[in-house]
């Protein structure tokens, strides 16, 4: 287990996981069948079940009454994330180093055009109800989340799929049709959003693959009983029962982490660190993060249609006070590029660094010399306001004037990609960041770019299942981003999971999952 | 003599038919009252919820929504329907009982509603039981001594206690009982799935002593004025004129006059707490409809929203009812 015990400020002391990650490239293409041989952990690490390793782990995150166990909820609380990852498993996944890894596929095939995946099933791997999970479970789960009836919005990942081109072959083989070539399909599918389920599955029924199976949900949707899942296929947890928590307020989730009623918690607000560090009986574990808070600024209004303005915003930025304050020492310096988890080698770009003198020209060559810009948010992950904050008290030197305006979620939501600027948030693998954030009609094209030279690399990057090609184009496409983009993204943030002391063996991870993979993790007594 | 007797009873038989038709019709009145009350609550509820920026199928859809998912949803939950058919469409379920289902999770909202409820009358009632007799012995304590040490350090400390938010008051018990300074007690209230609260009265100790400092403070002044009033009253002064014993005077003549000032001020405060107890739940995250009913209008749930509103309404009006009937009986007595 990776314990971080130093002190907060020792930055350069954390623990860090190695640099970029293999999101992007590696797994994708040939992941197909290079993946074919990889049962990603060894089973000879299953813990043993040992009275003396049998115990409970309470687990605490923010969550509430609209949580349910059903494996396909547009709307997440933190809560239901954790759940879901506990009961489903998609066909491939993001290892915690962020790699693809193959999951319930054991292989994906492309045809020679990249549009006909052929997907081959792991054998032997069991449902929690004990039959065996097949091509009609997977079939069925597919057909769920494009059906249009189901509404379920993680379909527009899937945007590519044909949902008339699902094809059983056998129990354990079936075929994708796809509309067009796609070439990442192995990490596209590794989305949490994308888990499979056994058929039939929901909110009362909720069969799965995964390490742990539910034994109740009390009918408040504040407590969750399960039970270790014994034939699960891969490395197990070390600790029989899990209880799930869920909180409606961050205070009381730190509380209830301080009072020994819950023994681990993750996204823990940034300013209650060094306090919990602190705590006897708790350990922190920080992880680099690939989920990121950014701010984004509509490149189709003025004055941020002109490249200018963007640019005076982005040298406006103090990151180093920006990394201390709004992230209390918890994150790394970014440089406007939205990917820190992917592979491929970044673009030979300069670290931009606070230059008010530059950014007052910039401006005042835009004639918007005495710029004035609202910045909304709902708040919705630690460290959001007080960037905003951070950034309005920068941007003062160079006489522009930010106001925040902090919303309610449904207020946010409701014009969201229509507010002029907002903080906004990204967790995906490099793969999902075009279509979803920089292209046309992407779901959280908050800054309505369209840049023409920029989707024309990205249908390349789609178009091939070749890693090296695919890297070269993704380091294209984050040059255009630093060159042009509309958002700023001043740093990195890191992932705070805070525990007690007796649990062993939770990883750093890459993608925020270090408060709820408890694979191989075990309780002392 | 016979004849006399007779119509003497049938004029007292007239007099308790004409009280019991009135107290009847005053009932009668008081209900509809309430359910017309209740109507026009509903329809504020219905009309707020409609002016507030942002609608369920956004919520549920988040920021990967589609206009043309939006759009699929919003039919699916009837939110395409004309306002006032949405409402005709709730009202006609809850005059059928059945008050519909959430449109976020797709529960029925009286399994959302009922464990819920259930948990936050305990937590009402419980705070209720241990407020009473606290108020009752403070305020005749500091009443016996009025203008002494103990009075004036009563009427200091129950004026901070009434001035404080309950939201402060808890906070500053987490830390001082729960997490920091003596850390003794749950600092959150969470439950064993299906079981009662009354089962783990450590854990809700510390919402109860929040809503105990925060009413009780108020109804021990109440006692207090009260039973100064009574003490001074003519025929207590009489009592003692008698000689009759200090410890009678007060327990069989005093403490039951001011009693009767106090229990309809109680039904208020009764119906304060359960006002009080959305910002208690949410603050140490106890499973009842507090907590769910800011859930629900953060994800704009509005049958939820709907169930939880009126229950509370309903609290407040049962209450008042309750208040104003034992002041009307006591009038009377006098």
């Amino acid at each position: 287990m990776q314990r971080i015990a130093h002190s907060v400020g020792a930055v350069g002391g954390r623990r860090r996981l190695t640099t970029r990650f293999i999101a992007a490239a590696a797994g994708v293409s040939l992941a197909a069948t290079m993946a074919a041989c990889s049962a990603p952990t060894d089973p000879g690490q299953q813990p043993s079940d040992d009275p003396a390793t049998v115990s409970t782990l309470v687990y605490g995150a923010i969550g509430g009454a609209n949580d349910t166990a059903q494996p396909y909820l547009s709307d997440l609380s933190t809560m239901s994330v954790a759940i879901q990852n506990q009961l489903y498993e998609g066909l491939t996944r993001l290892g915690t180093d962020g790699a693809v890894e193959m999951a319930l596929a054991e292989s994906l095939e492309p045809n020679d055009t990249l549009d006909v995946w052929t997907v081959h099933l792991r054998p032997n791997v069991k449902k929690h109800d004990g039959t065996p999970f097949t091509s009609d479970d997977a079939l069925w789960s597919l057909d769920y989340i494009l059906d249009p009836a189901n509404a379920y919005s993680a379909a527009a990942e899937l945007a590519f799929v044909d949902p008339a081109g699902l094809k059983k072959i056998d129990d354990l083989t079936f075929e994708i049709h796809l509309n067009k070539p796609y070439g990442p399909f192995a990490a596209t599918l590794a989305s949490f959003r994308l888990p499979m389920a056994g058929k039939g599955a929901s909110a009362d029924n909720p069969i799965g693959t995964g390490p742990f199976k539910l034994e109740s949900a009390d009918s408040t949707g504040q407590r969750y009983e399960l039970t270790r899942f014994d034939d699960y296929w891969d490395q197990k947890p070390g600790f029989e029962h899990l209880t799930m928590v869920a909180f409606n307020d961050q205070a009381a989730l730190v509380n209830a982490l301080r009072g020994g009623q819950v023994d681990v918690v993750g996204a823990v607000p940034f300013t209650e660190v060094k306090a919990l560090e602190a705590t006897p009986g708790l350990d922190v574990l920080v992880s680099e993060n690939a989920q990121k808070v950014f701010l984004s600024f509509r490149v189709d209004l003025p004055p941020f249609d002109d490249v200018r303005v963007r640019e005076a915003m982005r040298l406006i930025v103090d990151r180093q006070q920006m990394v201390d304050v709004a992230f209390g020492g918890f994150a790394s310096i970014a440089n406007d590029i939205n990917g820190n988890n992917t592979s491929c080698p970044p673009p030979d770009v300069p670290q931009r660094k606070q230059d008010i003198a530059k950014a007052k020209q910039l401006l005042a060559d835009a004639g918007v010399s005495d710029l004035t810009v609202e910045i909304s948010t709902d708040n919705g992950f630690s460290g959001m306001m007080e960037m905003i904050q951070v950034f309005a008290q920068n941007a003062a030197d160079a006489g522009v004037t930010v106001i925040p305006n902090q919303l309610d979620t449904a207020t946010f939501l409701n014009k969201w990609t229509e507010w002029p600027a907002v903080a906004s948030v990204a967790q995906n693998i490099y793969f999902a960041i075009p279509t979803r954030y920089y292209l046309a009609g992407g779901g959280n094209n908050t800054s309505h770019w369209a840049d023409p030279e920029y989707a024309e690399i990205a249908a390349k990057l789609y178009a091939t299942a070749d890693p090296d090609e695919q890297c070269e184009y993704i380091t294209e496409l984050q040059r255009i981003e630093y060159e042009r983009g509309g958002d700023v993204i001043p740093v990195y943030p890191q992932a705070i999971t805070v525990h007690s002391e007796k649990v062993k063996g939770l990883q750093q991870d890459l993608y925020n999952r270090s408060s709820y993979r408890f694979n191989g993790v075990t309780i002392e007594s | 003599m016979m004849r006399t007797a007779t119509r003497t009873s049938e004029v007292a038989t007239t007099d308790a038919g004409r009280r019991r038709r009135r107290r009847g019709r005053f009932l009668l009145l008081r209900l509809l009252q309430g359910v017309l009350t209740l109507l026009v609550v509903s329809i504020l509820i219905f009309v707020a919820t409609q002016l507030l920026p942002g609608d369920v199928a956004r919520v549920i859809l988040g920021d990967a929504a589609t206009p043309e998912r939006l759009a699929a949803l919003r039919v699916q939950l009837g939110l395409d329907l004309p306002v006032h058919q949405q409402y005709l469409n709730w009202l006609g379920g809850v005059l059928r009982g059945d008050p519909g289902q959430s449109l976020v999770t797709g529960r029925p909202v009286l399994d959302m509603v009922g464990v819920r409820l259930v948990n936050s009358l305990t937590l009402a009632g419980v705070a209720m039981l241990v407020m009473l007799p606290l108020a009752l012995l403070a305020g005749v304590s500091a009443a016996r001594r009025r203008g002494k040490l103990l009075d004036r350090l009563f009427l200091g400390t129950s004026m901070i206690a009434n001035a404080t938010p309950e939201f402060v008051i808890g906070s500053v018990l987490v830390v001082l009982l729960g997490t920091t300074v003596w850390p003794i007690l749950p600092p959150v209230a969470l439950l064993p799935t299906g079981q009662s609260p009354l089962m783990h009265l450590p854990s809700i100790a510390l919402p109860v002593l929040t809503l105990v400092i925060a009413g009780g403070a108020y109804l021990a002044r109440l006692v207090r004025v009260s039973f100064i009033d009574v003490m001074s009253s003519e025929y207590i002064q009489m009592a003692k004129l008698k000689g009759l014993s200090e410890r009678r005077i007060v327990y069989r003549h005093a403490l039951p006059n001011a009693l009767g000032a106090v229990i309809p001020a109680a039904s208020l405060v009764a119906a304060i707490t359960i006002g009080g107890i959305v910002v208690v739940e949410y603050l140490f995250a106890y499973p009842g409809i507090g907590s769910l009913l800011l859930e629900s209008i953060r994800s704009r749930d509005l049958p939820v929203i709907q169930a939880v509103v009126l229950i509370i309404a309903a609290s407040y009006f049962i209450l008042n009812f309750l208040a104003d009937t034992l002041a009307g009986g006591r009038d009377r007595r006098a």
